[in-house]
């Protein structure tokens, strides 16, 4: 079912309501009575894919009104179609991103959802299956994005080697060269290093710790930005709510961090030191989250692409400058 | 529209509120109503139709639903209840405090509150949970005539009437016909020859996932859900499992961040609940000191005679990190969508096995040329692309067998996600890495 593509519908851009709608729809005319209606519906209900909802056209055949099934069978046989439809019908244009066709079916339940054209003339019907494809296909792609791994369509499985090598090794590669710039800011520190090394045994904590609470703020940002929940004007909320759980989770690691430095046998100056450059860690983390996925949402980028690999990388160069400058204003190195 | 609301209330009459009310579609006056101030929604409330208001209230937030049952009388909340689905009644219920269940329960017929009391023993999360128990049900003997009387007499009320179920004396399902197949077929012909006997259904206990993978299959308006004994006890309907599915994605999209799962909105959710569910993996990351912390201890004193070695840390774990996540990425979400099953185990380690050599000699000799060219020694140059190569050939096989692994146990694959798998690969990347240096160091 779904995605019957008329060759006609190749015309329109890919992503849009026009490629995907399907053409076989019922179209009522406005002075069928209820009877006529059934009469159409069975002559011409055997190709069509939704006779459930059905949209009533005017002489120039434009929607002007939808009627389920289920009115057509509770309603009087002698009443006329016009009499019985619902005239405020929400529609779709067929140059509408099938995104937004999709969260309107989810939103309001509709088994089908009418796409019109510039002259509100019905075109095509977008149905609730297209939306199930449509939403899978979605979140596919942002799980992609956010993990820094090109778009495809083609099935896992089908895919060579190559290919898939191709779809992640530019990513990597251009993460590696924001990397190098965590390098140099490690590489400036270098004579603090070589007095106390025990410095760097903490680096993977504090940096896998910062990369994942980066990651489940700008996920959860990603998620709502993605579902319609947050938008741009919920910046200063969403900045202070990100804030206030920076200090709540800062503060409780605050304590376990200090106690897994004791047993792992520094001294509480050195405990002191990693402690604070973690609590520092986690707000910033949290506020790059925020500040990467609303830049992205202003400059009208997809918020999806600034997730984990990006963010890890900077939040890395932020939280190692703090760390090493701490170690050296703390333990005089 | 929210002003608009708010500004016709004050009119004398209220009439072009009434036909805003009349014409708007029930979820678009929910978030109209939520979006109005305490008082002003009880009044806007009580001038919806009967079935208008139970929609209404069926698609409004659990606070506003609490806060109009609070102020409406006990009538009103039988009024609302007895036009409300099932499973939106359930829904609601489940979500309110005890003295507003019991107020809400005492004043519903007896047949619906046992109902009520035995949806909600159903696991949340099963088909049970999700069922309402508004179909359209027709016995074999009747003739199409008389399944459409049946449908008109019955059919305002049902959630569906598209899809029609037929049970025998003892309410065990034993076909379906959709309403597509009545319209079509001749009025005298009876139900037992034009219905589908080899039709899909749920049981009480099929998980969400379950049931999502069978619409993927067959896209159903509606399946039904049957007990233990084969008896009819229920349908859920294509628009709850859309939803299903966003809450789905979203769920995963939480675990694989490494975060307890929430349902509540964003801008909902308390600091301190998000603080909750974000804490236990970064904890856990506490304690990866004492593996990646205990490695880099061992070799201090290469650290200390050779400090650059250290500039080359983060590059080498963030390019670890971001490549496992790229596996395990791809896999968990081709393995939620049933791209790949658990049978193509071997398939899918060996691919990636092969993605993950291709990617890491790629990566390595682009490094290697890279780090020369910035002007270190070539020996360094050297340990380092060795080093990149391990971590991410480790990183992509890792990435790629976890979540497998997870799915041979049975366990939920997005849940290991991204802590124990950096963890992992930065433990063997570092051995390799130090080890590597330390060769160097003493030719």
């Amino acid at each position: 079912m779904g995605n019957n593509t008329d060759l006609k519908n190749l015309e329109y851009p890919e992503d849009s309501a026009g490629r995907i709608m399907t053409t076989e729809y019922v179209e009522l005319i406005y002075n069928m009575t209820v009877a006529d209606a059934f009469t159409y519906i069975q002559e011409v209900g055997r190709e069509k894919q939704n006779i459930y909802t059905c949209y009533v056209v005017n002489k120039s055949q434009k929607l002007i009104g939808m009627v389920s099934a289920r009115t057509l069978l509770l309603s009087d046989q002698d009443l006329f179609v016009v009499d019985i439809m619902e005239p405020n019908v929400l529609s779709a244009n067929v140059l509408d991103d099938q995104e937004s066709l999709m969260s309107d079916i989810v939103k309001y339940g509709f088994i089908a959802l009418p796409v019109v054209d510039d002259d509100r003339k019905l075109v095509g019907v977008f149905t609730y299956d297209d939306a199930f494809n449509v939403q899978e296909e979605e979140v596919t792609e942002d799980f992609r994005k956010m993990a820094a791994v090109s778009p495809s369509e083609v099935p896992y499985l089908s895919t060579g080697v190559f290919k898939l090598s191709m779809q992640r090794i530019p990513w990597l590669l251009l993460l590696t060269i924001f990397a190098s710039i965590t390098g140099f800011i490690v590489e400036s520190y270098e004579e603090s290093l070589a007095v106390l090394p025990a410095l760097v045994a903490f680096v993977p904590m504090l940096m896998n710790t910062g990369g994942n609470a980066g990651t489940q703020s700008s996920t959860v940002i990603i998620r709502g930005m993605a579902l319609g929940e947050i938008g741009l004007v919920d910046s200063f909320k969403v900045t202070w709510k990100e804030l206030s759980v920076s200090f709540i989770v800062g503060a409780m690691l605050f304590v376990t961090t200090y106690v897994s430095v004791l047993f792992f046998g520094e001294g509480s100056v050195m405990a002191i030191t990693v402690c604070l450059a973690m609590l520092a860690t986690i707000i910033i983390s949290n506020l790059t989250g925020v500040f990467l996925t609303f830049l992205a949402k202003l400059i009208k980028v997809d918020p999806a692409v600034m997730a984990a690999p990006l963010l890890t990388n900077i939040i890395d160069a932020l939280a190692l400058i703090v760390y090493f400058s701490l170690a050296r204003a703390i333990l005089r190195i | 529209m929210d002003k608009e609301i708010a500004i016709l209330l004050k009119e004398p009459g209220r009439n072009s509120l009434r036909q805003i009310l009349e014409s708007t579609n029930t979820v678009d006056l929910a978030d109209e109503l939520e979006k109005l101030d305490g008082q002003d929604v009880i009044i806007v409330f009580r001038m919806l139709s009967k079935v208008k208001a139970a929609e209404v209230f069926a698609h409004l937030d659990h606070s506003v639903q609490q806060a109009i049952i609070k102020a409406i009388t006990d009538r009103e909340i039988k009024v609302i209840i007895d036009e409300l689905f099932l499973d939106d009644a359930v829904d609601f219920i489940d979500e309110m405090p005890a003295d507003v269940v019991k107020r809400v329960l005492s004043n519903v017929t007896a047949e619906t509150r046992i109902l009520i009391n035995q949806f909600l023993q159903y696991p949340e999360d099963s088909a049970g949970s999700l069922m309402t128990i508004e179909y359209v049900d027709l016995k074999s003997n009747m003739n199409v005539a008389d399944a459409f009387k049946h449908i008109r007499s019955t059919g305002t009320d049902k959630e569906t009437i598209y899809t029609c179920y037929v049970t025998d004396n003892a309410r065990r399902l034993i076909g379906v016909v959709s309403a597509r197949t009545l319209f079509l077929a001749d009025k005298t012909q009876l139900i037992r020859d034009i219905m589908k006997t080899d039709f899909v259904f749920a049981t009480t206990h099929d998980t969400r996932d379950e049931l999502l993978s069978s619409f993927r299959e067959l896209s159903f308006l509606a399946i039904p859900v049957v007990d233990n004994e084969g008896i009819l006890v229920g349908i859920v309907t294509f628009d709850d499992l859309l939803v299903v599915q966003e809450e789905e994605a979203t769920e995963d999209f939480e675990k694989m961040a490494a975060m307890s799962p929430s349902e509540e909105p964003y801008l909902k959710s308390s600091a301190l609940l998000m603080a909750k569910n974000r804490m236990p993996w970064l904890v856990f990351l506490n304690f990866s000191v004492f593996i990646t912390g205990a490695i880099v201890a061992r070799y201090e004193n290469i650290i200390a005679a050779l400090p650059v070695i250290v500039s080359f840390l983060p590059m080498l774990m963030d390019t670890s990190g971001d490549a496992g996540s790229q596996s395990s990425t791809i896999i968990i979400r081709a393995l939620a969508i049933e791209e790949i099953k658990i049978s193509d185990f071997w398939a899918v380690l060996w691919k990636e096995i092969r993605v993950a050599l291709f990617c890491g000699v790629v990566l390595a000799i682009i490094n290697y040329i890279r780090v020369v060219l910035l002007g270190y020694d070539a020996n360094i140059a050297l340990i380092v692309s060795a080093a990149l190569f391990t971590a991410t050939f480790l990183a992509k096989t890792f990435g790629a067998l976890l979540p497998l692994c997870a799915v041979l146990l049975k366990l939920d694959p997005a849940v290991m996600a991204v802590p124990i798998l950096t963890t992992i690969v930065d433990a063997s990347t570092l051995v390799v890495y130090f080890n590597l240096a330390k060769l160097i160091m003493h030719n």
